[in-house]
């Protein structure tokens, strides 16, 4: 489809935490590529992994967690090959994360103006003094850019005198000060009014055009990825079963999980009725099942789910589908 | 009047809620002046941000928490006026599931315990004798729990299924009127789709009115008949699902409904995005409590407070800018 050399590419990433209980496979084998300027929207119930994703994605993993195998590409460059001061002059520089519940992430201690004027002057090259009224500069710009009202004042805000609205603009306005070429938004809109919703969204989409940043959007709100993604990837038990583009996603769903996470909102009128729901949870990480992760929810499961692991298959113009019974121009089910 | 027609469950008038804020004088007016009826088998929605008063309503009405003034017909009984002996004896009927499942069970019973629980303070309030055992046998069917599930604590169980238990323990005693608290939102999507669609079977099976709070228009708009549009503690828009989702009137609803993100790539919504955010609670503007944030708002909307306006068809709206054109 798009042949351009995707700008993070993500290639049978394999993180697993080793506990006392025994050890957590959580992702297996992820793979996905952003494209320059697209917006990538990365879907799953809780738990099957999205949040590892983003932070391995920025190699942020701290123990018992380990990345086992596997490489992201930033630029044709492999992260993993990098030395820890040039992955920190990378983080929150060309690659940002935006955390989910805000409030919480934000530091109680410091004014929101000193966060921003940090993470401006961590990675400015200019003298301190210098370093320090550009950054100012920059801090009082970006506010204004997030939609605060009265950024001169609001930089001696206290993250607890801001409303949870206000928490994510800031959270997005320090993803944004350095100006990343990537942005990874950890469930942007998560425990957020609709109005709210609205208006942070469109702030992303905003930014993202103005800046040319390329966005990977990490939620489980399925209006939001019909509304605003370019593509999707559906994701279940750390790994990638179905990617495509929006449009595909929502009138041809392949994947029995993906038709499953589509009945389930019920808004998507008659052609997602409640026959295609799983009956179910998400495998635990501990104990995943052998072949296809899905295979015990999944009706039409055979030997061959149980025993071997599917492949993707690409049933056309950049379909791709994880199972067995995937073969060009849909999924055909055997017996 | 309630008397006049039987199939009112519900009706509630004037109800207002002010608490006292903490650490000084000042008064945080939480409800002003809610009035609303529900019919025998209908739910009704209440949308609105957060801080908008939805759950002090759903409170007030069981007089979970006492309402500053109001009164509140549940069939002929005005529950205002009730006495706390008297009220109990009615509690059976009147039951509410809450937002966060794990947090509202007691940990130390199982699921057969927290129906008993229920079932016993009902026996002992209207002086009959129940079977139990028939009971819970019946309800944990009506919620599609497994026989299995009866001896379980609450850490043995998922979400969903923790939620399972808390509608069975509101459908047990045979309610007319359950009052829902963002029953879905601590859940994951498919879990929310199953526990959606198994309180509109309950409806259908059991006849019980609704009371549905939300802050999530998908989930009312799939279960919900009717729906109120709350903004700073006062209804702005009330109506059928079709009105206030397919012809929203008031400004606000105007723009809370464009603001749903329509899973479906196709429809590419025009949003109405609102600057700002929710005024406060203690300081009420003088005129209309939305202008603020109004794209429509003339001089008047400052100067003086709007009433509910019947547009027609039950399709209530307080705002100037629609009743005066």
């Amino acid at each position: 489809m798009n042949n351009e050399k995707p700008i993070l590419n993500v290639e049978d990433l394999t993180v697993q935490f080793c506990t006392k209980k025994g050890t957590a496979k959580v992702l297996n084998g992820l793979s996905f590529s952003l494209r320059q300027g697209e917006k990538l929207g990365l879907v799953g119930e809780s738990g099957v992994g999205k949040s590892v994703a983003a932070w391995a994605c920025l190699k942020i993993i701290k123990p018992p967690g380990e990345i086992v195998s596997g490489k992201i590409e930033y630029k044709g460059e492999n992260l993993f090959e990098k030395s820890e001061n040039e992955l920190i002059s990378l983080r929150g520089n060309e690659i940002s994360l935006t955390v989910p519940r805000a409030h919480s992430q934000l530091n109680p201690l410091l004014t929101i103006g000193r966060q921003l004027m940090n993470a401006y002057i961590a990675h400015s090259d200019l003298p301190r003094r210098e370093a320090k009224k550009q950054a100012y500069e920059a801090s009082i710009n970006i506010l204004d850019k997030v939609g605060i009202p009265d950024p001169k004042n609001r930089m001696n805000a206290y993250p607890n005198e801001l409303s949870g609205g206000m928490a994510q603009r800031v959270v997005i306005a320090l993803a944004l000060i350095n100006k990343p070429t990537v942005l990874i938004a950890d469930d942007p809109t998560g425990g957020l009014d609709v109005t709210i919703q609205a208006q942070i969204i469109e702030l992303l989409n905003k930014m993202v055009e103005e800046m040319g940043t390329t966005a990977l959007i990490i939620t489980h709100h399925l209006g939001l990825v019909a509304q605003h993604c370019d593509h999707v990837a559906i994701m279940y038990a750390g790994q990638i079963v179905e990617s495509c583009d929006t449009e595909t996603l929502f009138a041809s769903a392949q994947h029995p999980y993906s038709k499953s996470m589509l009945s389930s909102v019920r808004d998507t009128g008659d052609q997602w009725g409640p026959e295609f729901i799983l009956p179910g949870r998400p495998p635990n990480p501990m104990e995943l099942p052998g072949g296809c992760y899905l295979n015990p929810r999944c009706p039409h499961a055979t030997e061959l789910c149980r025993s071997k692991e599917p492949p993707y298959v690409d049933i056309g113009g950049g379909h791709i589908v994880k199972c067995h019974f995937a073969k060009e121009g849909g999924v055909e089910y055997g017996k | 009047m309630a008397s006049d027609n039987g199939n009112i469950v519900l009706e509630v008038k004037n109800l207002v809620k002010e608490f006292k804020a903490p650490g000084s004088k000042a008064v945080v007016h939480a409800i002003n002046d809610v009035s609303f009826e529900l019919h025998r088998g209908e739910t009704l929605g209440l949308i609105g941000e957060s801080g908008s008063g939805k759950t002090t309503v759903g409170r007030c009405i069981l007089r979970l928490i006492e309402p500053t003034s109001g009164s509140i017909m549940y069939k002929d009984m005005d529950l205002m006026k009730l006495s706390g002996k008297e009220l109990r004896k009615l509690r059976p009927d009147m039951q509410m599931v809450f937002q966060d499942p794990s947090n509202a069970l007691n940990p130390k019973m199982n699921v057969e315990n927290t129906l008993l629980d229920t079932l016993n303070i009902k026996a002992k309030l209207s002086g009959e004798k129940l079977d139990t055992d028939a009971i819970i046998k019946k309800v944990l069917d009506q919620v599609a729990m497994e026989e299995d599930y009866r001896l379980r604590y609450p850490a043995e169980m998922s979400g969903g299924y923790q939620q399972r238990v808390c509608i069975a323990r509101a459908i047990c005693a045979d309610p007319t009127l359950v009052v829902l608290d963002e029953p879905t939102s601590a859940l994951d999507l498919p879990v929310c789709a199953g526990i959606l669609d198994l309180l509109r079977r309950l409806q259908e099976e059991l006849g019980i009115a609704y009371i549905y709070i939300s802050h999530d228009l998908t989930t009312i708009k799939y279960i919900c008949h009717r729906v109120a549009v709350m903004y700073l503690g006062e209804f702005v828009e009330v109506g059928s699902i079709d009105q206030v989702f397919n012809t929203p009137m008031h400004p606000y609803s105007n723009a809370l409904m464009s603001s749903v993100m329509v899973p479906d790539p196709t429809k590419k919504a025009e949003v109405v995005t609102l600057e700002g955010e929710i005024p406060s609670p203690i300081n009420l503007p003088q005129g209309c409590f939305f202008a603020a944030r109004c794209p429509k708002a003339t001089e008047e909307c400052f100067k003086n407070h709007p009433q509910m306006v019947d547009m027609g068809g039950g399709h209530k709206v307080r705002c100037y800018r629609v009743t005066s054109e």
